[in-house]
């Protein structure tokens, strides 16, 4: 049985959270190579951030200006009381003392911005002589990380890269898409959709990850023909806000592809937008596919003859981004059934219709719904309560979901936040090369569950 | 017995069990159960007097649970202490003295073995304040060179008074003075002159934030996670063969530490002093 929407209860608390709060973005900063953040809260927030996004989320690890590294205000009474400027003004002289950095991104937090502390004053001193820093207000009252995430990417492009005049680069595109670290794949994964970009002929500008050039990149922004925004939502506020900056128009693919089947087609609409050579896409989507095919060839052995049975029906436990582009995955290239799908991030209400609208159209022949909650003690009742037919279903979820996972005896892939029992260097999950990755641990989770 | 932790392996019970005492093991994970019968137990014993010592001092202020006042059991000195204070406390000095004998003779030739394979080996230890106390004990126990500590906080006395917790002065009567003594908060970028000046070949964490920066220098750490495998007198075999095992993933700091930066500049990376911009602030507006 699949409950709708309106028979769950929205209780006030949420358990097992799926996100961290605004200021979690401080990930956002450090994810582009060489950019530092400095945050302005109280003492334990960014490490909170640090443990919960970077650490216990697939063990991602801190880099070069996460972590300990980050400098902090770790503000106390005094600042509560007599506002935190002349120590955020401190704070920030000797972090340029010390750090080494191309860009540093001043992030608020609640005290700052409760208090009413001027920091764009205080940036704006630094800024006016010519240092690299931003700032943004990323109170955890203003939302969740995916809110700070956007909130950072526009404070850079409007604060450091600023107004542009001159011409468009041809054929190059700025990626939206995953949410550095939040995403615990997000690195494996934005490597492999420049790839496949560029392997149609364009040049990306992927913004975070190793294969981002850093804030050079960023400056980069403004020449791209268009911004390609590849997730249901997240990205489309800052893809509108560079169409009025920069007259950049966008396109939106809400379904990140996974497996070759949706990655060409994702790869066609692109191309078709971006007026690429027709010959251009066909031609390395020819040399993906037999790739591919050649392991997916050798896979169908497995796939079509394991005696000893395979989880038919799976529910999804994630954020809109990984939930979609798996159940599109899973339902149209494996042929499983959707049994749940439970999107947990605090979708904004505008967005949810156009979200439930994917999944009932999720391939021609089948229709899935989908829920929207954040509570983890709701969701695993929900996931209790579901109907996942005669044997135990797959989940994808993340860890807050293995002990429901083991009431119902079924397999469990931890594919988002947070992911504290798996450790993610680069792997991805999307694209040609991620998606037989992903193959390897979702059969290797299901014929080892019993062993 | 009430055993006031923060959380890690119980191995407080198979030794006090041999003096008759059953753990009530608090308050991490305890039960209401567990919580109520802390008012009719024996004796108080803490870990991490810090978080400990608030409560324990409450048992026996308002319930009559003395405190066991002593510094905590880590190396041969800090052990025998604890342990014939607890004897005192519950009027176990035969059992006590029997435990004693017999874990001495145990353990001595293990650690004579142990003290071998950690020759010539330097630690660092950085924690909290009585808990590098007791780590110190024990790698002086084992032979292992420790010249500098970073503590993030002091707290000679706690909240009983009683100066036999004073464990830094336990620590000091007992295996010497510390040559180095850092009582700060764990900046990173001050921990970075720490090892810059003592290089030790592994340093000893149990918050987060210091080792991946000793990693990139090509420290290995020991994650004492486990908080109290050090305890006692199986503690100081336990802390050396992890030690053993953590000095072998050298190989993996020292190549990461040849291809990584530093998120610093050379002006402090050139740093003697990791505090010098508290005695001069004044650098910082320095060009």
């Amino acid at each position: 049985m699949i409950v709708s929407e309106k028979t769950i209860t929205k209780t006030n608390s949420i358990n097992q959270p799926r996100y961290g709060c605004s200021l979690g973005a401080l990930y956002t900063a450090t994810a582009i190579p060489r950019v530092i953040p400095i945050t302005h809260c109280g003492p334990g927030c960014a490490d909170k951030q640090f443990t919960a996004t970077a650490f216990y989320n697939g063990f991602q690890g801190g880099g070069y200006g996460g972590g300990a590294v980050s400098p902090s205000l770790n503000a106390s009474e005094k600042e509560v009381i007599f506002g935190g400027m002349e120590r955020l003004h401190e704070l920030i002289s000797a972090s340029l003392k010390i750090m080494d950095a191309d860009l540093f991104v001043v992030l608020t937090g609640c005290i700052a911005d409760l208090v009413g502390d001027d920091v764009p004053s205080v940036v704006a001193e630094f800024q006016a002589k010519g240092v690299p820093i931003v700032y943004a207000e990323t109170g955890g009252f203003k939302g969740n990380n995916y809110t700070g995430h956007e909130l950072v990417t526009k404070a850079i492009i409007d604060q450091f890269v600023g107004n542009y005049e001159g011409p468009k680069e041809k054929k190059l595109v700025n990626v939206w898409s995953l949410v550095p670290f939040v995403d615990t794949f997000w690195r494996g994964d934005l490597e492999e959709i420049k790839r496949i970009l560029e392997g149609i002929g364009l040049k990306v500008n992927i913004l975070f990850g190793h294969e981002s050039n850093g804030v050079e990149e960023w400056k980069d922004i403004p020449k791209a023909e268009f911004n390609l925004v590849l997730s249901p939502w997240i990205g489309l506020d800052t893809a509108k806000h560079l169409e009025k900056k920069y007259n950049q128009p966008f396109l939106h693919v809400p379904v990140i592809p996974i497996g070759a089947q949706e990655t060409s087609g994702f790869l066609r609409k692109v191309g078709e937008f971006a007026k690429i050579d027709l010959k251009n896409v066909e031609d390395f989507i020819k040399k993906e596919e037999d790739y591919y095919y050649f392991y997916l060839e050798h896979f169908a052995d497995f796939y079509s003859e394991y005696w000893w049975g395979l989880p038919a029906k799976f529910g999804v436990v994630s954020n809109s981004a990984y939930n979609l582009a798996l159940t599109k995955f899973l339902v149209n290239q494996l042929g499983l059934i959707p049994g749940r799908q439970i999107i947990t991030e605090n979708t904004p209400d505008e967005y949810k219709d156009f979200i439930r609208e994917q999944y009932a159209h999720i391939a021609e022949d089948v229709s899935a719904t989908v829920d929207f909650i954040e509570d983890g003690y709701t969701i695993g009742q929900e996931l209790l309560k579901t109907d996942f037919g005669h044997k135990p279903p797959l989940l994808f979820a993340t860890t807050w979901d293995r002990d429901v996972a083991k009431q119902l005896k079924g397999g469990i892939l931890e594919i988002g936040f947070p992911a504290s029992y798996e450790v993610v260097v680069n792997r991805s999950n999307i694209g040609y090369r991620g998606a037989l990755s992903l193959l390897e641990k979702i059969y290797t989770t299901a014929i080892s569950g019993s062993a | 017995m009430n055993v006031i932790n923060l959380w890690g392996s119980d191995v407080f019970t198979p030794m006090l069990a041999e003096l008759n005492l059953r753990v009530n093991y608090v308050i991490d994970l305890a039960t209401v159960d567990d919580l109520a019968q802390m008012s009719e137990a024996a004796c108080t014993i803490g870990f991490c007097n810090t978080l400990s010592s608030y409560l324990a001092t409450g048992l026996e202020q308002e319930f009559g649970v003395p405190e066991v006042k002593a510094p905590m059991p880590y190396g041969f000195a800090g052990t025998d202490v604890w342990l014939r204070e607890i004897g005192k406390v519950t009027h176990r000095e035969e059992l006590v003295e029997k435990y004693i004998a017999k874990k001495h003779a145990e353990i001595k030739p293990k650690l004579e073995t142990l003290r071998q394979k950690v020759k010539g080996l330097r630690g660092f230890s950085a924690t909290g304040s009585a808990y590098s106390h007791g780590l110190i004990s024990v790698m002086r126990e084992l032979g292992i060179e420790v010249n500098g500590s970073l503590v993030f906080h002091h707290d000679p006395v706690y909240d009983s008074g009683d100066p036999r917790q004073d464990s830094l002065a336990h620590l000091v009567d007992h295996y010497g003075d510390v040559n180095s003594f850092s009582v700060s908060n764990r900046q990173q970028y001050q921990f970075y002159g720490l090892l810059k000046n003592f290089k030790p070949d592994f340093i000893m964490i149990r918050h987060n934030g210091l080792a991946p920066l000793a990693s990139k220098l090509g420290i290995p750490a020991v994650p004492l996670g486990d908080e109290h495998i050090a305890v006692g007198y199986d503690g100081m075999i336990n802390l050396g063969e992890i030690i053993l095992d953590v000095i072998a993933h050298t190989k993996f700091h020292k190549n990461l530490a040849a291809h990584v930066k530093l998120p610093y500049k050379k002006w402090w990376l050139d740093q003697t002093d990791p505090y010098i911009l508290s005695k001069k602030p004044e650098l910082i507006y320095e060009d």
